[in-house]
This record gives structure tokens, C-alpha cells and sequence, in this order.
């Protein structure tokens, strides 16, 4: 394959080590490579980046992009495709929609077209993961996987509270093969399973026990952190805690912390986790991060994604069953909800952020306070939970926000005065360097998802990279990279899609011992309305895939 | 005045969004003619389709031919005036804000729907959905005036936020359906389940034989005369509007021509009305006036 060479221009490569230098990049096959030997070898071709800022290509960590989840909130928001700007059809790309749930293909020419190449979808129960492949097979250009539901799975109930450590290990080693996952998932550990036994119920606290199965939240964070661990997953498990949303919930946030016991694990959307108050009184909504912030700048076992809010219309779209029932009574707006068999619920919501609103400006000021009193960025993640806390069309929005405290101070100026004058936001000065918005968007989110050759542009990685125009605004900056390169190839020039190419899907299938296999099949024969054999979802569905384990 | 007349007849649905006074009226016989309208799924020119004569400086934009495929007409538009000499098509006047458009012929569905202010009135018939909210919205028409002195099909006023809507004839089923607030008012007779899922607001049906059915969900509260019905009433006769299921009665008497003056008395306005109140379903704060008979 030909040898393309990158000249001249100022990379920001922070896993490597390089903050702003000027180099060379050379790419073949794919790959990046390292310069050639012999000094004379002329490229096939060269693209000159002149006073052009080059990054590894973005690495989304947690967003919702296929499934039925994603699906049934396409069909429920037809107003919010129809007042989307229109992604049309062009020599090289199909139409679609796009709003804050865009069709499969558009998500991958706007994820593209902002220069991310990775992203992996946070939420897809076993049963859905058919269904999901399907659609991640349908999502152009950028490499793709997904993490799955376990924290409410009753064949892991039934082994934590039998205490069958051995089998439960064998049963998350299976259903990660059987799914083609990436990763581990909770939702709500324990509370979604309380939610479908009990009108109204949820799990208040870690050691609320589930009344079938006696078997509390703390237990399950537990149990998954160690298989994660023990079944040498390149990612942590990823945990959508508790009392998502509500005041007071950051007790729970920080018992989910210390539960780990140094384990290692990824706390994800980790704003919506970290506010103080009344969990019976919206009023007294606050921040609460930085007690959070302190225990996680001083435990290294705990990785975050932030999930930022920003001001508009979106959709509210999560595993956890009764946060979108609390959502849709908040709003009183239109509610989606299902019951996944023995896996997991879901909820769908539209929501509007406003600025005049004092919860949700509380919202975007706790998520901004994460980013900017974390001490370590190689721990937190630029994400907003796309399309919870916003669609990821904001993320330029976002590292504007980061690298520019006059334009914070600006926005902050438009927030009512309870939130501006008690928030710990408006004494923060801090402004992130290109470095680290290069390490929160691709270097940090690549290494904690274990994906070695991402994130990066060392000799053997994917030549997935992003080259910027360097502007005075930053948020068109990172909206309109000037070019995209995904696997060595040129994608984007200018903002406009030069070739539709396919991505990889990412999966994990770890060994596990074969005995556990006749009680998972007789278990699932009496439970499930499919046949056992029908229920792994079959390497003919991911014939691009790449095996990472 | 500009006048486009039909030149050729469109085989397959025509979407004409441009054709609307505020974007017409600016611009020279020339670059209207080269304006884009879809064809159905093929772009072609507004010229192919219309003969445009005149200049919009007064504002003023009509329309003639067999219309009934042509859909979008005044479409957003924020101000001017629209005639539509002949039948329109589906979504006259949608998300309108401002202006007025006058239909001699019967319209589509989707009539003003979404429409946030201006003023429509159809001298023919309407579809369904008329002030609507397109699937999905939160809300249909948040303000204006959308009078059809015509029936109308299903769902008028679905989602209606603000505003008026008058039909001078019969609607179909789940009129005034899912109503947040703004007034609706029918002068024939209604289909059923009106004012489903309303939350407040008022719908008025004149005619003393309606059909009305009251859900379940309504409560049938008091015998009221209402100063604001004179108000409208006297308001509808000034503007001329002729309801179809009033002139019906009145055939045979002078014509305004004649007279000089509207051939319908606002005497309706005058009447005695049964306030039904609901829907209880929802908030509550809705009602229904069902004329007294």
C-alpha cells in the first residue's frame, strides 16, 4: 500500500511524549510507520501540514449510537430529526438525519467529520446485541464496540448471592463472547432488577438488598470489578452508579468509590453522580464534586468519563429503567419504557437543558468542576453521555469551554445567581493546553479502554488522525478538523466526508471453563423466550471485526 | 401584484416552499422563474411549473391552477399576502409567523399546522389536522387565525398551544385533541372524542345538533352566556367569515352584496351554552361549550 508522509506539521502525540513539536508522520498500510531508512525514499504522497495542528483521531468512551434503545428513541423524536439541519446524500455518503439521535450512517459522518475514529456505544443488553451489531455494521468509518449489561443480569444475581464466584466469572467470560462485547457495563447496579419487582422501586443505597435474590448493589460492583479484573479485560468495569440525577446522590458515588477497594474501575457520566442535597427536594440541588474529586485525585484504581451537560434539546436514553420513569415525571414529557427479560430495563425521555433552570445549571457547572479539579487527566474522559447530557456534536463546544476561562466566565454570567455566586466553578482559572484536551479526548479514553494501538501516533498505531487549522475559535477549531485520516486512509477534507470507508467493531472473548455451559443452557431454556442456540451472536455478523483478545 | 398561473400540471406531488410573498416579492421575474421546487424526488425550476407576470411591490402574491398537488404554499412565510385562486395541496401555510392567506378552493391536510402567527382563511374546505402539531412536537399552532368556512377532516387543533381556529362546517374525530391552550370554534356537527386529552383551552360548537359525545372524562359543569362568544362572533363578521353550516340555513335570504351588509347575524354569540369541563385526564382546565338547545 502506498506511503503517505505528513510533513511539517506540530503534533500533539501526549502518550508519546510529544507536546506541540514539529514532525513527520509517515503511514502505510494502514499504519503509522516509522521513517524510512534509506533517506531519499520518496512518498506516494505528501500532505503538507504547515502550521497545521496533528492528533491521534478522537476516542469516544461512552456514548449511545446503535441498539434498540437508540432505536426506539429514533422513532419517538421525529420532531428533533425534522428541525436537525438535513445530512444529505453526497458522491460518497447516504442521507440520513441527524439531531440528537442520528441515523446509523449520519453518526458516522459526524463523528468523522469532528475527527473522532473510535467510539464505543456504553449500554446494549445480551439479548439486544444482534440487534446492535446489526446497526454498528451500519455505521460508517469510524471503529466501533460496545460494553454490556450485567449489573441487573439474573444468572450474575443468582451466582453472587449463591457466592459461586467461579461460575459467575465463567458466565461474564461467556456472555461477553456470546454478545461480541467489549467490556463489562452496570446500569444501576441492583436497582434496575428492584424497579421490575416493585412498583416504583429503585436502589437507595449500596447495601439495599434486591428482595428476589438478596443480593445488594455493593456486592455486584464487587463480584464484576474482580471478573474484570480477574478475566484480564483490557477495560475496567464501567459503572453508571445509583441515584443517577438525584440531589444527595454523591454519598452513593463515593460508598461505589471506596466499594471497589482498589479495584480497578471506570465511573461513568460521572457528573450526573456527584450533587448534593435532599434526594425528596429539587431545591436544594448543589455541587458536590469536590469531595468526589478529592478521593479520586488520591485513588489512581478509578478512571471517570465526565457526561456534560451543555444548554439545549436533547434525549435522555439510559439502561437504568426507573431514572427515565423519574425523568419523565419531572418533565412530563414522553416516556419509552421496556423490560429486557432477565437482562436489564431501559428508559427514554426528550430533554431540555435551560440556562435559566437552576438544576441544570447546576449540571453544567458540576461537570466543568470535574474537568477542571481532576488533577490527572490521563483518568478523566471528555464525554457528555451523547445524547444524555448533550448530543457529542458539542464536544468542540466543550473543549472551548476548557481552554478558554474568559468564554466559561461568559457563559457562566447567563446562570442564575444562586448557581453563579455558590459554585466553586467561578474561582477556577485553570485553562487546559492542547495537550491535554489531546489527552481527555484520545490518549486517556484509548489507554483506559486498553486500546493499544488507539489514541496515539507511535510507531504500530492505527493512523487514524485528526489535523486541525488552528483558529481563534476554538469551537470551530474542533468542529471542522481540516483533514481526517482513519486507517492511513484520507476521510475528511475541509469538513466534507472524501470517502466512505468501514470501521473495525472491538470485542472481547475471553477463555472460560466449558463445564458452566449446560447450567447457563438449562437456566436459559427455562427462562428465555429464544432458543439457547440462537442467542450468541455469530462472527458472520462482524466479518470486518478485529479480535482484540 | 405578482400572479403565477400554472403552466404545467406536476404528474406526482410538488413541493413549492419558496412560493411565499416574503421570499417572492423581493425578487424579479427572472430569479423567481429560476427558483427550486421538487418534483418528487427530482429538482426543477418554479418556472417550469408557473407563468410568473407582475412585480411584488405591493406585496401581494396570487396563485392559480390546479393546485391540489402543490404543497408547502406559504410555508414560513412572515409576511405579505398569499391568494390561492384554485384547490391547494397538503401543508398551506405550515409554521407560517406572519401574513395572510386567502384560498378560494378547498386546501390538504396540515392546513397552518404549527403556524405561529398570521392569518388564513379558506373560503372552501380544509383536511385533516388543521393548526396541528406535525408528529412528534410538543405543541401544534402557537398563535393566529386559521378560518375555514368549509368542513375539516380529523384532529383540527391537535396539540393546539394558542390561537383560533374556526370551522364553518362539520370535523371529524378527536377534534381539539390533546389541546394545551387557544380556542377552537365548530359551527357543524363534530365526530367523536372531542377535546381528547385536553388540558385547558376552549372548544365551541355552535350548532345546537352537533353529535357531541362528552368522554367519560368530562364533567358537564354549568349553563353559561359568555361575553367573549359576542366578541368573537361580532370578530367573525368582520372579517367576512361565512360559516357553510349557518349560510345553509340562511339560504334564500339577501345576499351582503345586496344588503351591504354580513349576512349572519352574530346572534350565536348571544346564546346559552353548556360548559362541559375536562379533560380530567389530564390537567382539567379545559372546556367545551355545546350550544343549549
Amino acid at each position: 500500500m502506498s506511503l503517505i508522509r505528513i510533513t511539517n506539521g506540530t503534533v500533539y502525540d501526549p502518550a508519546n511524549g510529544v507536546h506541540g513539536e514539529i514532525r513527520d508522520l509517515w503511514i502505510q498500510n494502514g499504519k503509522i510507520v516509522a521513517p524510512p531508512s534509506e533517506p531519499n525514499v520518496p512518498p506516494d504522497r505528501t500532505l503538507d501540514a504547515t502550521g497545521l495542528i496533528i492528533m491521534p483521531g478522537g476516542v469516544d468512551i461512552h456514548a449511545h449510537i446503535a441498539g434498540p434503545k437508540v432505536n426506539a428513541a429514533r422513532k419517538m423524536r421525529p420532531e428533533d430529526h425534522r428541525l436537525a439541519p438535513p445530512v444529505r446524500r453526497t458522491r460518497f455518503t447516504r442521507s440520513g438525519v441527524g439531531g440528537s439521535v442520528p441515523s446509523t450512517f449520519a453518526t458516522g459522518y459526524l463523528y468523522a467529520g469532528m475527527g473522532y475514529t473510535t467510539v464505543m456505544d456504553a449500554a446494549i443488553s445480551p439479548l439486544a446485541a444482534r440487534h446492535a451489531h446489526e446497526e454498528l455494521a451500519d455505521t460508517p468509518i469510524i471503529d466501533k464496540g460496545f460494553y454490556v449489561l450485567m449489573g441487573n443480569n439474573h444468572y450474575v444475581l443468582r451466582q453472587i448471592a449463591s457466592g459461586n464466584y467461579a461460575r459467575l466469572r465463567d458466565f461474564a467470560a461467556w456472555l461477553l463472547g456470546a454478545a461480541k462485547a467489549y467490556a463489562i457495563k452496570l446500569v444501576n447496579p441492583g436497582g434496575v432488577e428492584i424497579w421490575k419487582e416493585v412498583a416504583g422501586g429503585n436502589a437507595t443505597h449500596l447495601d439495599e438488598a434486591i428482595p428476589a435474590f438478596g443480593v445488594t448493589p455493593r456486592q455486584i460492583i464487587q463480584n464484576l470489578a474482580q471478573v474484570a479484573m480477574d478475566l484480564r479485560l483490557p477495560h475496567a468495569v464501567h459503572i453508571h452508579c445509583n441515584n443517577l440525577g438525584l440531589p444527595g446522590n454523591w454519598t452513593t458515588t463515593l460508598d461505589t468509590m471506596k466499594a471497589l477497594e482498589g479495584r480497578r474501575g471506570h465511573l461513568t457520566h460521572i457528573q450526573f453522580h456527584s450533587y448534593g442535597g435532599d434526594p425528596n427536594d429539587q431545591r436544594t440541588f448543589c455541587s458536590q464534586a469536590e469531595p468526589l474529586i478529592n478521593y479520586f485525585n488520591e485513588h489512581p484504581n478509578l478512571t471517570v468519563d465526565v457526561g456534560q451537560v451543555m444548554f439545549g434539546e436533547t434525549t435522555s436514553m439510559t439502561g437504568d429503567g426507573p431514572l427515565g420513569y423519574y425523568l419523565h415525571r419531572v418533565t412530563g414529557r414522553k416516556w419509552f419504557n421496556a423490560d429486557t427479560e432477565m437482562e436489564t430495563g431501559c428508559g427514554i425521555v426528550p430533554i431540555t437543558y435551560r440556562e435559566k433552570s437552576v438544576v441544570h445549571a447546576w449540571q453544567w457547572v458540576v461537570g466543568l468542576e470535574w474537568f477542571l479539579l481532576a488533577q490527572d487527566p490521563w483518568r478523566i474522559c471528555l464525554s457528555t453521555d451523547h445524547p444524555n447530557g448533550a448530543s457529542f456534536l458539542a464536544y468542540p463546544q466543550i473543549i472551548h469551554l476548557l481552554m478558554d476561562a474568559g468564554y466559561r466566565r461568559d457563559m457562566l454570567q447567563r446562570l442564575p445567581s444562586r448557581v453563579r455566586e455558590r459554585c466553586r466553578l467561578r474561582d477556577i482559572s485553570r485553562q487546559y493546553s492542547l495537550s491535554e484536551i489531546a489527552i481527555i479526548t484520545r490518549a486517556a479514553p484509548a489507554r483506559i479502554l486498553g486500546l493499544t494501538n488507539k489514541g496515539h501516533l507511535g510507531v504500530g498505531a492505527d493512523a487514524d488522525i485528526t489535523i486541525y487549522q488552528p483558529q481563534a475559535n476554538l469551537t470551530e477549531m474542533f468542529a471542522h478538523p481540516r483533514y481526517v485520516f482513519k486507517a492511513g486512509q484520507l476521510i475528511v477534507e475541509d469538513g466534507e466526508i472524501r470517502a466512505e470507508v468501514f470501521g473495525k467493531t472491538h470485542y472481547n472473548t475471553p477463555e472460560f471453563d466449558q463445564a458452566a455451559l449446560p447450567d447457563i443452557q438449562r437456566w436459559f431454556e427455562d427462562h428465555y423466550t429464544i432458543q439457547f442456540a440462537n442467542y450468541p451472536v455469530d462472527v458472520s455478523y462482524l466479518e470486518e471485526a478485529s479480535h482484540s483478545t | 401584484m405578482l400572479r403565477l398561473s400554472m403552466r404545467r400540471e406536476p404528474v406526482v406531488p410538488l413541493e413549492a416552499e419558496c412560493v411565499r410573498p416574503d421570499v417572492l416579492c423581493p425578487l424579479s421575474v427572472a430569479q423567481i422563474e429560476t427558483l427550486t421546487v421538487w418534483h418528487g424526488n427530482r429538482e426543477e425550476k418554479l418556472g417550469e411549473f408557473f407563468a410568473v407576470q407582475g412585480s411584488g411591490d405591493s406585496g401581494e402574491v396570487h396563485v392559480e391552477g390546479v393546485l391540489s398537488k402543490v404543497k408547502w404554499l406559504g410555508a414560513q412565510m412572515s409576511g405579505g399576502r398569499l391568494v390561492i385562486h384554485g384547490s391547494a395541496g397538503m401543508h398551506v401555510g405550515a409554521q407560517m409567523r406572519g401574513g395572510s392567506i386567502e384560498v378560494y378552493g378547498d386546501v390538504g391536510d396540515w392546513l397552518g399546522a404549527e403556524m405561529r402567527g398570521g392569518k388564513i382563511h379558506v373560503h372552501g374546505n380544509a383536511g385533516h389536522l388543521v393548526g396541528s402539531a406535525y408528529r412528534g412536537s410538543r405543541a401544534g399552532m402557537r398563535g393566529g387565525v386559521i378560518l375555514v368556512e368549509g368542513s375539516a377532516g380529523f384532529e383540527v387543533g391537535h396539540g393546539l398551544r394558542r390561537g383560533l381556529i374556526v370551522i364553518g362546517g362539520d370535523v371529524g374525530d378527536f377534534c381539539g385533541v390533546n389541546v394545551i391552550a387557544g380556542t377552537i370554534c365548530v359551527f357543524g356537527r363534530v365526530g367523536w372524542r372531542v377535546g381528547a386529552a385536553m388540558k385547558r383551552g376552549s372548544v365551541v360548537l355552535v350548532h345546537s345538533e352537533s353529535g357531541f359525545q362528552p368522554l367519560p372524562t368530562y364533567r358537564k359543569d354549568s349553563l353559561v352566556e359568555l361575553v367573549w362568544l359576542r366578541l368573537l362572533a361580532r370578530q367573525l363578521c368582520q372579517w367576512g367569515f361565512v360559516p357553510r353550516a349557518l349560510s345553509s340555513m340562511t339560504q334564500g335570504t339577501p345576499t351582503e352584496q345586496e344588503t351591504g351588509e354580513p349576512i349572519l347575524s352574530a346572534s350565536w354569540g348571544e346564546q346559552r351554552y353548556w360548559r362541559y369541563c375536562g379533560d380530567f385526564a389530564e390537567l382539567g382546565k379545559g372546556e367545551i361549550l355545546v350550544r343549549a338547545s
